[in-house]
């Protein structure tokens, strides 16, 4: 009996190593494609020193962070300023657990899966807002505020956006809506979707032109402040994480994860977790060009963006989709 | 039969374990190899240079609170939204219409809070 | 189904802790955050129950959005607990009369669950393994349950209308960007073309 215990569990260990180090590496990766788009779009090389083509940048950062002293203003609250680094990035890692790599390769298939990814980043508001309180200091305050209130505006347009992808496809679980874009990809007839999703995922990672709370003329490091040694770089890794898995639901969601474009035969060959990391490598390039190319917006404009733009788009979106299914009798039957 | 259901739930209940001691793991390797100067000027908050003014509490500005309660108010729509797109095939036009009329309710309320202004920020 | 019983019992060890925390705690910030963990427990125990749906829900609704709204409240009104709990002696029998209603009202659902089956009944949906658990809930929800769906979307809009009313309060003489106004602007508007002879000034006439 605790032998088929311990058997279970060291399987699903084993699968958890098997996701997460590719993960972790993807995260650092990523930060170096980053650096590196941004250089490249300034005229300039970005890091191309440390190991071959700079790839080792991350490492070396991460390991700097390692050896830096760690300071816990007076007055902060320890327990919960310890922890919000923590909860930052384990809620940013626990969501990898239902994407689904391949058609039977992931580490969990549950049946709320796109319902499991909306809660992980609902949830992630409160790294964020006990960082900005257990500083006990005005400006990570007032930032981890200013980005709470961003964050939770756009999640109610990615809300309804996910809706107008169920109605395509009829089931909450994160397979049967890739396996239901065989036909066509989702981004083609939900253009407009698309395009929304991707930049209230700009705005609900706290990502340029949307970081305000964050960014360095305005609130110093926002609710990063006070923050020093491993613990700002949890935080600083735990952003591109969620920032990756954004990208991952844009594939899934829109892009047909792990589906190559066409069904004919050199693109079959290719192995379908490849196809999803190009989609993920596609969405997080446009970030990173973004970031490098667009002007910050001011935060009355960005809440107005979300409240009086997004919010009423999708809404309409998502009754002209309802209504076009009903009546034209394509609603999936299962 | 229960048990196959949650088997997978159990797995995420184990990355959750493992995420979170990784998350500890990063901070305890931080605390063994870091210096330790301490020193008061390091303890203040950052205030660009100068002494703190006053305490750290602002006063309560009632815009936070009115974007929340929206954000409820709004979750909570796209939460019936959610098992309606699911079942639409099954429930047909009777489903269909008593849905549109629970979003023209509440865009009833969204076009009066608009013309309120409290969608307005500063 | 050992492993079962035991997460049972962690997270419902985790929900009653947690729940006595928050009424026992000093400060008000560290309440909120015990309900938050609360609410999470209670998630999981959902989960555990089959109702995946709920538990999502619950994670989503409770803890992504109540939760953030009392703790945006509790963060900027600096509530001190010592004036808060002073005047409890003159408050206690009236609590002490709430608190017995509660218990009444909890043995009774209890005691009908337990021993009186057709005292309340059980609802009309089918548990079945073929359909999800949304899916089930959507099909009854929608049609069957029509009067009680739209009761909830007039209490949603009460809200809305209630929370505006009682809270907002418009600046006056604030300078506002209106972007439609920006944005339809013509060239005529804003640009003159004037003729200028030498040594004549140009004379506007706003």
């Amino acid at each position: 009996m605790i032998n088929e215990y311990l058997n279970i569990i060291f399987l699903d260990v084993l699968k958890i190593m098997l996701l997460l180090v590719p993960v972790l590496i993807a995260v650092a990766m990523i930060v170096w494609v980053d650096r590196r788009v941004w250089g490249l779009v300034q005229l300039r090389r970005g890091p191309n020193v440390v190991g071959p083509f700079g790839l080792l940048q991350t490492a070396a950062d991460a390991l700097k962070y390692i050896f830096k002293e760690i300071i816990i203003p007076a007055g902060a609250n320890k327990v919960i300023f310890i922890l919000a680094p923590v909860v930052t990035m384990s809620l940013a890692l626990l969501a990898w657990a239902v994407i689904p790599f391949g058609e039977n390769i992931y580490v969990a298939n549950i049946n709320v899966g796109i319902l499991y990814l909306f809660a992980v980043s609902s949830l992630g508001v409160y790294g964020i807002i006990m960082a900005g309180w257990a500083s006990n200091s005005k400006y990570p305050f007032l930032g981890a505020l200013r980005s709470a209130a961003q964050m939770v505006s756009y999640e109610v347009s990615i809300g309804f956006i996910i809706v107008t992808v169920l109605l395509c496809v009829g089931s909450l679980n994160l397979i049967d809506i890739v396996v239901a874009q065989k036909k066509v990809w989702f981004a083609i007839p939900l253009f407009p979707m698309f395009v929304i999703f991707f930049i209230s995922a700009l705005a609900e990672t706290n990502r340029p032109p949307f970081d305000l709370p964050e960014a360095e003329a305005e609130l110093v490091a926002g609710y990063q402040t006070e923050y020093s040694g491993m613990m700002y770089a949890l935080f600083w890794l735990g952003e591109y994480a969620n920032i990756l898995l954004m990208c991952a639901m844009g594939s899934i969601l829109f892009l047909g994860g792990w589906l190559p474009p066409a069904d004919i035969f050199p693109l079959n060959a290719i192995p379908s977790p490849l196809w999803l990391v190009l989609k993920i490598l596609l969405l997080f390039v446009a970030f990173a060009l973004i970031k490098a190319i667009v002007p910050r917006y001011r935060y009355d404009q960005l809440m107005r963006l979300g409240w009086k733009v997004f919010l009423p788009v999708s809404l309409v979106w998502v009754i002209l989709v309802s209504g076009f299914l009903v009546y034209f009798k394509m609603l999936p039957v299962n | 039969m229960l048990f196959d259901f949650l088997r997978d739930y159990a797995t995420i209940l184990i990355f959750l374990f493992i995420s979170i001691g990784l998350g500890f793991a990063f901070i305890i390797v931080n605390f063994l190899f870091s210096p330790s100067n301490p020193d008061p000027e390091k303890l203040s908050a950052y205030e660009c240079g100068f002494e703190a003014f006053d305490d750290a509490r602002m006063k309560f500005d009632v815009r936070f609170y009115l974007v929340a309660i929206l954000f409820i108010i709004f979750d909570l729509e796209v939460a019936f939204l959610f098992p309606w797109a699911v079942s639409l095939g099954n429930i047909g036009l009777l489903g269909f219409w008593s849905m549109m009329f629970f979003l023209f309710i509440l865009t009833v309320g969204f076009i009066y809070e608009w013309k309120k202004g409290a969608l307005d920020w500063e | 189904m050992l492993a079962h019983a035991l997460v049972f019992y962690l997270f419902s060890f985790i929900a009653i802790s947690s729940s006595l925390a928050v009424i026992s705690s000093k400060n008000t910030v560290h309440a909120v955050f015990f309900l938050i963990l609360d609410f999470v427990s209670i998630s999981c125990l959902f989960i555990m129950m089959g109702a995946e749906y709920l538990g999502m829900l619950t994670l989503i609704v409770y803890v992504g959005a109540v939760a953030v709204l009392f703790l945006f409240v509790v963060m900027m009104l600096n509530v001190n607990f010592k004036d808060l709990r002073t005047g409890f002696l003159s408050y206690l029998p009236f609590g002490l009369l709430i608190g017995i209603v509660i218990i009444i009202e909890l043995g009774m659902m209890i005691g009908t669950w337990k021993y009186k089956d057709s005292f309340i009944k059980t609802s009309e949906i089918q548990i079945s393994s073929k359909v999800s658990n949304t899916e089930a809930l959507g099909n009854v929800l929608y049609t069957d349950f029509i009067h009680y769906f739209q009761i909830s979307g007039i209490i949603l809009l009460v809200a809305m209308i209630g929370a505006i009313l009682l809270t907002f309060r418009q600046k006056e003489n604030l300078k506002r960007q209106d972007i439609t106004k920006q944005v339809s602007r013509e060239r005529d508007d804003g640009v003159l073309l004037e003729e200028v002879e030498s040594f004549k000034g140009v004379k506007l006439n706003d």
